[in-house]
């Protein structure tokens, strides 16, 4: 159903031997196209026979890598390598027709290369996330090892913190503090007074205040009633 | 010299109603489905915000706090993928398009002030949930004890 | 002693349809050589994949040209879909290729209507568009759009048709059958503009194969590199499919093909309106692709093949997109037709590639 599509590698010094053979089995070129990666940028050569389309990509191209030019043998390509010299910066040696970087007039050499804002701020929120991730596992095993956090490790992680971000992270670290085995240390609940709650309510928006202030007298008073019991 | 080729149809269109009307005397009925211009049901909406962050060409701008909701006719291209997006499906494509204004403006809609009775039944609802999960929390307690 | 003079030929024009700039060697009124030049309309749109995620950029692959805007939203869905791995419905790939086959008829039409114009035949451009505004009726009642119709999402189709509507379709084909066979007539056999389009800009199938050309373009000159036949999608479901070729290899032959493709596309619609089946149109999709993953497919539109690229990062934002156009293969092709032609036949040329250089641009 449609095209059999393949992907496959290819380096840089096969890349004329290849086509030549290519255009000897009778294949047809079919684009050629530029990703924009860390390591250089990423060439993809397509060709199609038939019920076949076959895309060669080439790694990590840079700018002193000096790609062969493929219109020799296929003319119809010198759009692409005029578009991948102009937009993306690679070297491409020996064009029938060559536009010399005046093929696409842009105001900007190598516009494609530029990161946008929006882009730029996702990636490095990726990178950060990814990187705090392995910083963790490999701290897990420590703790691990050296056992749950007591309650006073967990007060003293949650000192500083705004008041709801101190109840969600406190949760979660009892509960981390559960799961690795140890019983945990979950102090009996102190019953809070009303000057604590209205404390905590304090700050937020009329409704929220009334289902905060509810939730926690009830909870103030299960925890009286158990301190009782 | 050739016949006409063209003799047939020619002579055919000096009898028949032109593929013309005269506009602006005479409108096309535009019909049902077109993609004419977004209205949104304010009193049913949420301010959500998923309207905006759907856009593509970011017409759409919502305010919580300030409660409102406006659309940048200009920037708008009936695509209507808000339309789908809504989650209380109150925004609609009308069939029938904007007329060309003077100064480019957006259309803001404030969300109106809910009236009292619609306060009396938020807040009854309200109440309810809480003895509701109130109840829940009691009979978990006493199986728990139990 | 002939002398070689530069003519520069575009980008404004009153005979090219689009912004193409040519630089003609001319040796009196014998063109030598030509040297194609693009880059006027330039709008960075593969760019847009940062800004946008893979949802909303389908309305802007839908905005890349006019003629074929179907056809890049049915392309670039078909690319997102292969890489979620997701299937659509069937009924969506029915109505998808009825909606694209109506695409192709009312751009070959357009086509005519422009290559009538090209030769001074004023009216039967006006008729030939004026038959095109039928099927812009019928995108309109259908899809709510006149020409973008934002009639596909990634996971099928907006809208479902009911019965009432595809028989209107079915109803507005037929009507225009009539008026349409006059004006393939007209172009077969009236004798002057035979005179202008025999025996100009031919192309033999040895040259036609090795520049890569596609589309009617290489039709023309005996070459099939037709994507409809591999059956993809609701094409698969038809029962016979041959493309319709012609050896000529000259203007002549590339606007008959385009001709009687409009009535191959009249039956493939009506074929696939009785044979509709019944179901959802479209299934959700929300989820973000695996990062790494790749994937790329083709699609014949009006003017060829169209090669579809996308790579994703893992995120709701795609890497890369590329959308790779007919024309740009073709562009070659052209060239190397213009050698040898007279200067007046040079936009005669030109036209009959189909040029699209908002799509070859990007």
């Amino acid at each position: 159903m449609g095209h059999n599509r393949t992907f496959q590698d290819v380096a840089v010094e096969d890349l004329l031997d290849l086509a030549t053979k290519l255009d000897k089995d009778g294949w047809r070129a079919v684009q050629v196209l530029c990703t924009s990666t860390d390591n250089g940028i990423d060439l993809t050569y397509s060709f199609a026979r038939d019920e076949d389309l076959a895309n060669y990509q080439v790694r990590g191209v840079t700018k002193d890598t000096q790609v062969p030019s493929l219109q020799g043998m296929f003319l119809g390509l010198f759009p692409f390598e005029n578009e991948a010299k102009d937009l993306f910066g690679v070297n491409i040696t020996g064009m029938v027709l060559d536009f010399a970087g005046e093929f696409y007039q842009t105001s900007m050499s190598e516009p494609m290369t530029i990161l946008s804002p929006e882009a730029k701020a996702r990636k490095d929120k990726a990178a950060k996330a990814a990187a705090a991730k392995a910083a963790k596992e490999s701290k897990e095993p420590k703790d691990g090892a050296g056992g749950a956090l007591t309650e006073e490790e967990i007060e003293a992680k949650v000192a500083g913190l705004p008041p709801e971000k101190a109840e969600k992270l406190r949760t979660a670290l009892r509960a981390k503090a559960q799961k690795a085995g140890k019983p945990a240390e979950k102090p009996a609940p102190k019953a809070m007074t009303e000057e604590e709650i209205e404390a905590k309510v304090a700050g937020l928006p009329p409704e929220k205040a009334e289902k905060l202030r509810a939730a926690l007298l009830a909870k103030a008073k299960q925890a009286s009633e158990e301190q009782q019991a | 010299m050739g016949s006409f080729k063209l003799g047939k149809m020619t002579l055919s269109s000096l009898f028949k109603q032109p593929e013309t009307i005269l506009y602006p005397t005479v409108a096309k009925k535009a019909p049902a489905g077109l993609k004419g211009h977004i209205e949104n049901d304010i009193g049913v909406c949420i301010l959500c915000g998923i309207c905006e962050k759907t856009c593509p060409a970011g017409a759409l701008r919502v305010d919580k706090k300030e409660n409102y909701w406006a659309i940048d006719r200009f920037r708008c291209v009936q695509c209507a993928a808000c339309t789908r997006a809504c989650p209380k499906a109150c925004l609609a494509m009308r069939p029938s398009y904007m007329k060309p204004s003077a100064s480019m403006s957006e259309d803001v809609f404030f969300k109106p002030a809910p009236s009292e009775d619609e306060l009396a039944a938020k807040e009854a609802r309200k109440a309810a949930k809480l003895e509701a999960a109130m109840k829940a929390k009691a009979a978990r307690q006493e199986m728990q004890e139990g | 002693m002939s002398q070689h003079t530069v003519i520069p030929f575009g980008p404004q024009h009153p005979v090219l349809p689009e912004p193409l700039h040519l630089d003609l060697v001319v040796d009196d009124e014998r063109v030598i050589e030509a040297v194609p030049q693009i880059g006027f309309i330039h709008r960075g749109l593969e760019r847009m994949t940062q800004t946008h995620d893979y949802n909303q950029f389908i309305y802007i692959a839908e905005r890349i040209c006019g003629i074929c805007a179907f056809g890049h939203s049915l392309g670039y869905a078909e690319t997102i879909e292969s890489l979620l791995g997701v299937e659509i419905p069937p009924r969506a790939e029915y109505l998808r290729v009825i909606l694209h086959e109506l695409s192709r008829m009312h751009s070959h039409i357009l086509w005519l209507g422009l290559a009538a114009d090209a030769f001074g035949h004023e009216a039967l451009f006006m008729h030939c568009w004026r038959l095109r505004e039928r099927i812009l009726d019928v995108f309109e009642a259908t899809t709510g759009g006149r020409v973008i119709l934002s009639a596909v999402i990634v996971g099928g189709m907006v809208r479902d048709q009911d019965a009432a509507m595809l028989q209107m379709i079915k109803d507005t084909i037929v009507g225009i059958k009539d008026e349409y066979g006059q004006l393939v007539n007209t172009f077969v056999n009236d004798s002057s503009i035979r005179s202008r389009l025999d025996g100009i800009g031919y192309i033999s199938k040895e040259d036609a194969m090795r520049y890569g050309m596609v589309g009617p373009f290489a039709r023309a000159s005996n070459v099939n590199n037709d994507v409809r036949c591999l059956g993809k999608g609701g094409y698969g479901k038809l029962s016979t499919f041959d493309p319709i070729m012609d050896t000529s290899g000259d203007c002549f032959g590339r606007a008959k093909v385009r001709a009687l493709e409009v009535l191959q596309s009249a039956d493939i619609i009506e074929e696939m309106i009785d044979t509709i089946p019944g179901g959802e149109v479209a299934i959700p999709v929300k989820h973000a692709p695996e990062p790494g993953a790749q994937a790329c497919n083709t699609l014949e539109q009006p003017r060829g093949e169209c090669y579809y690229y996308a790579l994703s990062n893992g995120t709701k934002y795609l890497e890369r997109m590329r959308m790779r156009t007919p024309t740009s293969v073709n562009l070659a092709g052209m060239a190397m037709a213009l050698k040898g032609c007279d200067l007046a036949d040079v936009n005669m040329i030109v036209l009959t590639i189909d040029p699209c250089i908002s799509c070859t641009e990007r």
